[in-house]
């Protein structure tokens, strides 16, 4: 039985991010923040309506899991119903590149400047979460393997051999945040989905007007064996046999018991939790109650 | 400035940023002004903003709008002022009791926070704004509306953007009466007085919501079930296994709408055959029971 709680005050500081509507930012005032933790919602999911949460809860139980206390948190927002997957995996990159920059200054704390800004740390924290649900795991793992792609493209423009590139592409990833982050992605979108018609999509009324009202085109990238989710699963395999160092190729997942809407499945690198949230479905595994606190501890860095 | 200052200005900055100039740079047919004046007495009421910068704000945008002549929030939208002036007494009342509120003060500012968020999500939304200023249109234009598809040049009512519109506005309904159905129930000693506070709070937000969101009178509401209706004559949907879509979309549908406040107390129940006619679009077909197959998420 749960009992009552006297429910801390929430001292972050609430921050809209220029550039990026309808996303935010939840910046603690009382302690050093060293660790920042994203969230990408899902298929017509948004940052309030998936998220919300957490907000309450990461304060309210911030005794029993200290690291919520002292993390940002940000919310982002993207148009998960018509645009492609890639697209919204470079915007997404684009996004963490502007929170995470020392240059941007969301932290209100006088007494904690941060890390100071040179040129061999253009970041501001130190640790990094990223956190998806459903879509938005397929987003969040899309932007990781371009990042990569993108060291690789760099380092074979100046001829290095293979093992000259895997060093220089370790290297880089060593020196981006992004690339150190980890991964907690709930109910992961990226075996696809189960689902061959608009009505198999919804588990409630907004979620079934919104497959009506969705493009077809990102309802097609999300089906099980889609050239989208096929190349990104054999594109993240293949980075992670050459690069198993590199924290962010590798996630940890959390399903529901109860989950109809993707198919439970993994990379090679990844790890499924155990047990899997039972009584929940897609919806729910992600959502922290006082009576379901996996959420909390699930997302630790 | 102490923390909890800081946060009260950064929760006004955010409310004047997504809410209010969404709101300035709109030009959507809805009285929105109105509507958040009352959120802004409201939320300095209980803590969440800071009371003189507030003040300070109203102040500023009333002489703003007399330079431009303009003698009341809303003037010209043709909605009934009275209903947004009939709150000011309430929450005078609400926050009279400083030492209550402050018992409560967490919860009070996660529940505010959590709406305003929600808002300031359905504010940016260009479909589910689109789909809410219809829901105040004529009852002429709204019938070529919803019988004629793709009626205006900017394609902003086509039954995909209205669909999308309605997708959205039902996700923030079932997000809203999801908080406030959860809260008795996830605490097991629950002191009575947090909670009448709380669900007052939470039905006075309801309530400044109502007629934005068309649910303030039966006609607006009965709009819903035009749009769906409108959808689901477009698309092709089998019934398998007995499972009926369109069946089980009504009973969700009215499900959600009945269970919203409704401030004018025009309606004290939903009449489910109007509905039902207006989503079937006529057709001699009774309405299903109030049961359904579907889950929630």
């Amino acid at each position: 039985m749960s009992t009552i709680r006297t429910e801390s005050v929430d001292e972050r500081l609430l921050k809209s991010i220029d550039g990026f509507p309808k996303s935010y930012a939840l910046i603690p005032t009382s302690a050093l923040t060293r660790s920042a933790i994203v969230f990408v919602h899902g298929f017509a999911g948004s940052p309030t309506g998936t998220w919300c949460d957490f907000q309450g809860l990461s304060s309210r139980y911030a005794k029993e899991y200290p690291w919520w206390r002292d993390a940002a948190l940000f919310f982002y927002s993207y148009d998960s119903m018509r645009s492609p997957i890639y697209y919204n995996a470079v915007r997404l990159r684009s996004f963490l590149e502007y929170i995470l920059s020392v240059r941007v200054d969301f932290h209100h704390n006088a007494n904690d400047p941060g890390p100071s800004m040179n040129d061999e740390n253009p970041w501001k924290y130190e640790n990094l979460l990223l956190v998806g649900h459903s879509e938005g795991a397929v987003v969040i793992r899309r932007m990781v393997l371009n990042a990569i792609e993108a060291l690789t493209r760099h380092g074979r423009e100046q001829n290095l051999d293979e093992v000259k590139l895997r060093e220089w592409v370790n290297q880089g990833a060593h020196g981006s945040l992004i690339l150190r982050a980890r991964l907690r992605l709930f109910a992961p979108a990226c075996a696809g989905t189960n689902f061959s018609g608009v009505v198999g999509f919804v588990g409630n009324l907004s979620h079934f007007f919104s497959a009506l009202a969705s493009s077809s085109l990102v309802r097609n990238e999300l089906l099980r064996g889609s050239p989208v989710l096929c190349s990104l699963q054999t594109g993240t395999d293949l980075a992670y046999r050459d690069h198993p160092n590199i924290h962010a190729l590798t996630a940890k997942i959390l399903f529901g018991s109860n989950d109809q809407i993707v198919y439970t499945d993994k990379y090679g690198c990844d790890e499924i939790i155990e047990p899997f949230a039972e009584g929940h479905d897609h919806f729910s595994v992600c959502k922290p109650k006082h009576t379901y606190m996996r959420p909390l501890e699930f997302v630790k860095p | 400035m102490n923390t909890p200052e800081s946060v009260s200005h950064a929760n006004l900055d955010f409310f004047v940023s997504e809410l209010w100039a969404n709101v300035d740079r709109s030009s959507l047919f809805l009285p929105l002004k109105s509507e958040l004046a009352r959120w802004l007495l409201l939320g300095a009421g209980i803590g969440f903003f800071d009371k003189t910068e507030v003040d300070k704000f109203l102040l500023r945008q009333q002489v703003n709008w007399q330079e431009a002549h303009v003698l009341d929030l809303d003037v010209g939208y043709g909605v009934e002022l009275t209903f947004f002036n009939s709150f000011d007494v309430r929450i005078k009342m609400f926050v009279a009791n400083d030492l209550v509120i402050e018992d409560a003060r967490s919860d009070l500012h996660a529940i505010f926070r959590n709406y305003m968020l929600m808002n300031s999500e359905i504010l940016a939304d260009r479909d589910a704004m689109g789909f809410l200023a219809t829901l105040h249109t004529t009852g002429d234009i709204w019938r070529l509306i919803v019988n004629g598809g793709e009626l205006l040049p900017d394609t902003s009512h086509s039954v995909k953007k209205l669909c999308s519109g309605l997708a959205k506005a039902l996700g923030y309904l079932e997000h809203v009466l999801a908080i406030k159905g959860k809260i008795p129930s996830e605490m097991s000693e629950s002191r009575d007085f947090d909670l009448s506070l709380r669900n007052e709070l939470i039905e006075m937000l309801q309530e400044f919501q109502s007629y934005r969101l068309g649910l303030a009178g039966v006609e607006s509401t009965l709009r819903y079930f035009d749009v769906a209706g409108s959808v689901f004559a477009q698309c092709e949907l089998v019934i398998v296994d007995d499972f009926d879509p369109r069946r089980e979309i009504f009973v969700e549908l009215y499900n959600l709408l009945d269970r919203w406040p409704d401030p004018s107390n025009s309606r004290a129940e939903l009449p489910r055959e109007r509905c039902w006619s207006r989503y079937v679009r006529q057709q001699d077909e009774l309405p299903p029971t109030a049961t359904s197959r579907m889950g929630h998420g």
